[in-house]
C-alpha cells in the first residue's frame, strides 16, 4: 500500500458530493445511500464527519466475519467482501469502529470503499481537499490517525443525539 | 420502476383538511414545457388559482418542486415554492438551496402539493414511500432550530431534513419565512405566514430512493468539465472565502448600499465595519456548503466579543449584513450576525423585516410615529439594543411588533399621516436592499419584477461590472447598446433588452433549480449551451439553447399573466412616490431619481421587446401562442387582459 485516503474534519462543507459522485460511479445512480463514503453532518456544531474503509492492517470487520467473506486484497491494500459468501448478518458492520462498511440502501448488499481501483474519484471532486489520497508516510500517517481519533469523538456525540429522544 | 431521469416522476399531494396524501406521476408535458421548479410551479399556481383567493385561506396552495438536476453533483441544491402571496397579493414564490430539496427527490419527488388547512398544528414526514400527518402540539412555539433537533430526535436520524416555520410563520407575520437546512430561507413574499395559515408546521424527508440519470459517464464528464472551468476561474475564489458578505465592498463605490431607509449609499467607516473581509477575519470559522455543491459561499461565524460574544450560528448574506445594518444605520456587526440568527430562529425574511424596522425608524425620526405608536420605544438609527429586541416583537406581533409585522408596504397603509411618502416598495413588496435610483436597468429590473421588487428576479449584474468590470464590445454585441454598462444612463435601445435576456435566464434557472452563483450570472462560463449538455445527460431529454431561452421567457409570460388576471397592470411597474422624489444624499449617485416619464419610457421599449402592448403591457394572444400558451391567452382573455388580433400599434410606431 503506497497510497491512503485521508481525510480533515475541519476542511469538509458537508456538500456531500463525495457521496454523489461515488455513487454514480459504483451504481450510475445518484443516491448517498449507496455511496462507499457517507457524510454525518451535525449542522449546528459545525461538525461533518466521513465515513470511510480506512483500510486497517489488522481489520476488525475480517475478524468479525462468522463466513469468512471479507479479505484484504493485496497489493491494493482494499477491503473486499465476496458477495457470494457474504449472509448479511451485518456483524462487520458493528465490529467497525470508523462505520466504514455499510448498507448500499436499494440492494441492501454490503459495501465498501474500492479507491476506484486506484483513483479514488471522490478525491478529484473535493474543493477543499477534505479527503485526500496521500503517499503514506510517518506525517501523513500520523494526521490519518488524528483525524480518526477525533471523529471517533465526534460519533459518539452523534449517537447521543439521536438516540437521547425523551418522546 | 418507472423509465424517469433526472426527474424522479412522481407528486406527492397532501390535503390537509381531509388529512389525505396521494402520490401520482408528474405530467410529462409539463415537464417539458416548464423543466422544474419555479416555471412548473408558476404554471400549476395559474391554472389552480382563482383570483379571488384569500391568500391565508385554506385555499391558497404550496407548490415545492425541485429540479431536474436537483440532487445531482454540482451547484444544483436548490428548490422553489409558489403560492399566492400575502404580503403582496400577487404572484408569489420563493426559493432556497441547503440539503432539503435534494432530499425529496432521494425519497422519489419532484413535486410536493399542500392543500387545505389543518384543524390544528400538524407536521409532515416523508420517508420514501411512507408519508404521515403528525400531531404537532409539541412543536407548535418551537423556533426553527429546536424544531429541528426535536423532530430529528423523534425519528432518530440526524440525516432527517427539516423544513420549518418559526413562531413569525405560525403568528401569520406578512415577512415569515420557510425555512431549511437551520438557516436557508425561501424567505420572500410571505411564504412563512402561508405554511403557518395551514397549521403546518415543518416537513421532514429522508429519502433512499436516489435519482436515476441517462447517462452517469456524461453527468461526471460533465460536472468534471464545469468543475474544471468555474474552480480555475480568477472569480472563483471570491465565494469560497467571502460568499456574498464581500458585495460590501463591490456595491459600496457603485452607490448601490443603502443608508437610513434609502436616505442615502456612503457612511463614514461602513466597508471596514460591516464589509466582507471584516467578516473573515473577525468571524467567519469555517466552510459550509448546500448539497453537492464545491462553491460553498455558506459559512460558520462565531461573534468572539462584546455583548454577543460565543454566540455561533451560519449562514450570513449579504442582503441580511444589509438589511440589518447600513439600512437601520447600525454598524455593529456583532448585532447584525445576532439579528441573523433571530431571523433564522423565528423565520423571518431578513430583507423584509429589515424594511419593516428600517421605515419605522425613519418615521419617527420624521414624527410621523411618536412613543404613542411604539409602546414607548424611542427609535433610533443604529440603537442595536433597541433592533435586536423588535425582532421578536415582530415574530411574535407583540405589542408595536404586530405593526412591523405587516411589512413596510402595509404598515405605511395603516399609519397614514403621510406615511405612504416614505415607503419603498415595488408591488407592496419590500426591495431587496440595492438602492436602484442610480442604476436605472437594475431599477427597471425590480420594478418588472413578476414577484415585486428584487434582485433575483433579473437584476443585470452587468451593469454594475460584476467582480472586475464588464467588456462593452461584448455588452454591445449581447444587448445591441455600449451604454448597458453607464448606470445612470436611460439607454432604452440595450438596458430593457438586458433586463429581459437576465430575466428569462432568471426563470431557466430557477426551473433547472441550478444556483445563479454556477453561472454567467455571476460571469462563469456556465450558458445556455451548457445548461442544454447537462439537460442531456441528466434527463435523456435534448432541450436545444434556443428552446431553453423560450423555456425562460414563457415562465415570465405566465407569472406576468397571472398578476394580470389579478387586475395588477402598468401601474403596478411604476416607481413608487419615494423614489420618484426623493434623490440620493451624497455620494456617487447623489442627486440621482427615478424620473417618471423617462421610466415610462423604459417601460414603453421594454413592453415592446417583451411582445407585449406598448401602453397596457398586456401580453398579445400572438406572443403567448408563439409560446405554446394558448390557454393561458384564453383564461386572460375572460379578464380582458390580452390584447387580441392585428394590434401591432406599439411597435410601428
Amino acid at each position: 500500500m503506497d497510497k491512503i485516503l485521508v481525510f480533515h474534519l475541519d476542511r469538509c462543507t458537508g456538500c456531500g458530493l463525495c457521496e454523489s459522485i461515488c455513487s454514480l460511479v459504483h451504481t450510475e445512480t445518484c443516491n448517498p445511500e449507496r455511496s462507499r463514503i457517507r457524510i454525518v453532518r451535525m449542522e449546528p456544531q459545525g461538525f461533518y464527519i466521513q465515513l470511510f474503509c480506512q483500510q486497517c492492517e489488522d481489520a476488525a470487520c475480517i475478524a468479525a466475519c462468522p463466513v469468512v467473506a471479507i479479505h484484504k486484497n493485496m497489493p491494493a491494500g482494499t477491503i473486499e467482501i465476496d458477495r457470494e459468501l457474504c449472509v448479511l448478518c451485518d456483524e462487520c458492520m458493528a465490529a467497525c469502529p470508523f462505520k466504514g462498511i455499510s448498507r448500499d440502501g436499494i440492494d441492501q448488499t454490503m459495501i465498501v470503499c474500492d479507491l476506484c481501483g486506484g483513483d479514488p474519484k471522490c478525491v478529484r471532486s473535493c474543493e477543499t481537499k477534505a479527503i485526500e489520497f496521500l503517499e503514506t508516510d510517518s506525517v501523513v500517517l500520523e494526521k490519518k490517525n488524528e483525524s480518526l481519533q477525533e471523529s471517533r469523538t465526534l460519533l459518539k456525540l452523534v449517537d447521543g443525539c439521536s438516540q437521547s429522544a425523551p418522546d | 420502476m418507472n423509465n424517469w431521469f433526472g426527474w424522479v416522476g412522481q407528486v406527492l399531494d397532501v390535503d390537509l383538511t381531509n388529512r389525505k396524501v396521494a402520490i401520482y406521476p408528474l405530467d410529462r408535458n409539463l415537464a417539458r414545457t416548464f423543466v422544474g421548479g419555479r416555471g412548473i410551479n408558476g404554471k400549476r399556481l395559474f391554472d389552480s388559482l382563482p383570483p379571488d383567493t384569500d391568500p391565508l385561506g385554506p385555499e391558497n396552495l404550496l407548490f415545492f418542486s425541485t429540479g431536474p438536476m436537483t440532487g445531482t453533483p454540482g451547484a444544483t441544491a436548490r428548490f422553489n415554492v409558489s403560492f399566492l402571496s400575502p404580503a403582496t397579493g400577487l404572484f408569489g414564490d420563493a426559493n432556497s438551496g441547503g440539503h432539503w430539496g435534494a432530499e425529496l427527490k432521494y425519497a422519489g419527488y419532484d413535486s410536493l402539493i399542500i392543500r387545505g388547512k389543518a384543524d390544528r398544528p400538524v407536521y409532515l414526514t416523508i420517508q420514501d414511500d411512507t408519508v404521515q400527518i403528525r400531531e404537532a402540539d409539541e412543536l407548535w412555539g418551537l423556533d426553527v432550530w429546536e424544531t429541528t433537533a426535536s423532530i430529528q430526535r423523534k425519528m432518530k436520524d440526524p440525516d432527517v431534513q427539516v423544513l420549518a416555520i418559526g413562531q413569525a410563520g405560525e403568528h401569520l407575520v406578512l415577512v415569515a419565512a420557510i425555512m431549511s437546512s437551520l438557516t436557508r430561507a425561501a424567505a420572500r413574499c410571505g411564504s412563512g405566514a402561508v405554511m403557518g395559515s395551514k397549521n403546518l408546521k415543518a416537513i421532514a424527508v429522508r429519502g433512499s430512493k436516489g435519482i436515476k440519470v441517462a447517462d452517469p459517464q456524461g453527468v461526471l464528464d460533465n460536472f468534471e468539465k464545469l468543475y474544471q472551468a468555474i474552480t480555475t476561474d480568477y472569480k472563483f475564489g471570491f465565494y469560497p472565502r467571502y460568499g456574498t458578505s464581500i458585495l460590501t465592498e463591490g456595491q459600496y463605490p457603485a452607490g448601490l448600499v443603502p443608508f437610513y431607509n434609502f436616505k442615502q449609499t456612503q457612511l463614514e467607516g461602513a466597508v471596514e465595519k460591516v464589509g466582507g473581509q471584516q467578516f473573515v477575519d473577525k468571524y467567519m470559522t469555517k466552510h459550509r456548503a448546500c448539497q453537492g455543491c464545491f462553491l460553498h459561499c455558506d459559512h460558520h461565524y462565531r461573534i468572539p466579543d462584546g455583548k454577543y460574544k460565543g454566540t455561533q450560528g451560519q449562514k450570513i448574506e449579504w442582503e441580511s449584513i444589509t438589511a440589518f445594518g447600513p439600512r437601520l444605520g447600525n454598524l455593529d456587526f456583532g448585532s447584525i450576525l445576532y439579528m441573523n440568527n433571530l431571523a433564522n430562529q423565528y423565520g423571518l425574511d431578513t430583507i423584509a423585516t429589515g424594511g419593516s424596522i428600517s421605515l419605522a425608524l425613519d418615521l419617527f425620526e420624521k414624527g410621523i410615529l411618536t412613543t404613542a405608536d411604539t409602546d414607548g420605544m424611542e427609535l433610533r438609527w443604529g440603537d442595536s439594543d433597541l433592533l435586536v429586541g423588535l425582532m421578536r416583537k415582530i415574530a411574535y406581533r407583540e405589542g408595536f411588533g404586530d405593526l412591523l409585522a405587516e411589512g413596510a408596504y402595509w404598515m405605511a397603509q395603516k399609519i397614514g399621516r403621510g406615511a405612504e411618502k416614505h415607503v419603498c416598495h415595488m408591488k407592496r413588496l419590500e426591495p431587496s436592499t440595492e438602492d436602484v435610483r442610480g442604476h436605472k436597468a437594475i431599477a427597471l429590473a425590480f420594478h418588472t419584477s413578476t414577484r415585486g421588487g428584487d434582485h433575483l428576479r433579473g437584476q443585470p449584474p452587468a451593469e454594475i461590472g460584476g467582480f472586475r468590470g464588464v467588456d462593452p464590445k461584448i455588452m454591445a454585441a449581447r444587448f445591441g447598446s455600449p451604454d448597458v454598462g453607464k448606470p445612470a444612463v436611460y439607454d432604452l435601445v440595450g438596458k430593457p433588452r438586458m433586463v429581459i435576456w437576465y430575466q428569462n435566464f432568471a426563470a431557466i434557472l430557477d426551473a433547472m433549480e441550478l444556483c445563479r452563483f454556477g453561472t454567467y450570472w455571476s460571469r462563469f462560463p456556465v450558458e445556455y449551451k451548457e445548461f442544454s449538455d447537462l439537460l442531456r445527460c441528466t434527463t435523456g431529454e435534448e432541450f436545444s439553447t434556443d428552446e431553453l431561452m423560450t423555456v425562460g421567457e414563457r415562465i415570465w409570460n405566465v407569472e406576468k399573466a397571472f398578476n394580470l388576471r389579478l387586475g395588477f397592470g402598468r401601474e403596478s411597474d411604476l416607481p413608487c412616490e419615494k423614489l420618484q422624489t426623493e434623490p440620493v444624499v451624497g455620494g456617487p449617485m447623489e442627486g440621482e431619481r427615478l424620473h417618471l416619464d423617462k421610466f415610462n419610457d423604459l417601460l414603453d421599449s421594454y413592453y415592446v421587446l417583451r411582445g407585449w402592448d406598448r401602453q397596457t403591457g398586456k401580453p398579445k394572444r400572438s406572443k403567448l401562442e408563439e409560446l405554446g400558451l394558448g390557454d393561458v391567452a384564453d383564461e386572460l382573455a375572460r379578464y380582458g387582459q390580452v390584447v387580441e388580433g392585428q394590434e401591432t400599434a406599439g411597435i410601428s410606431r
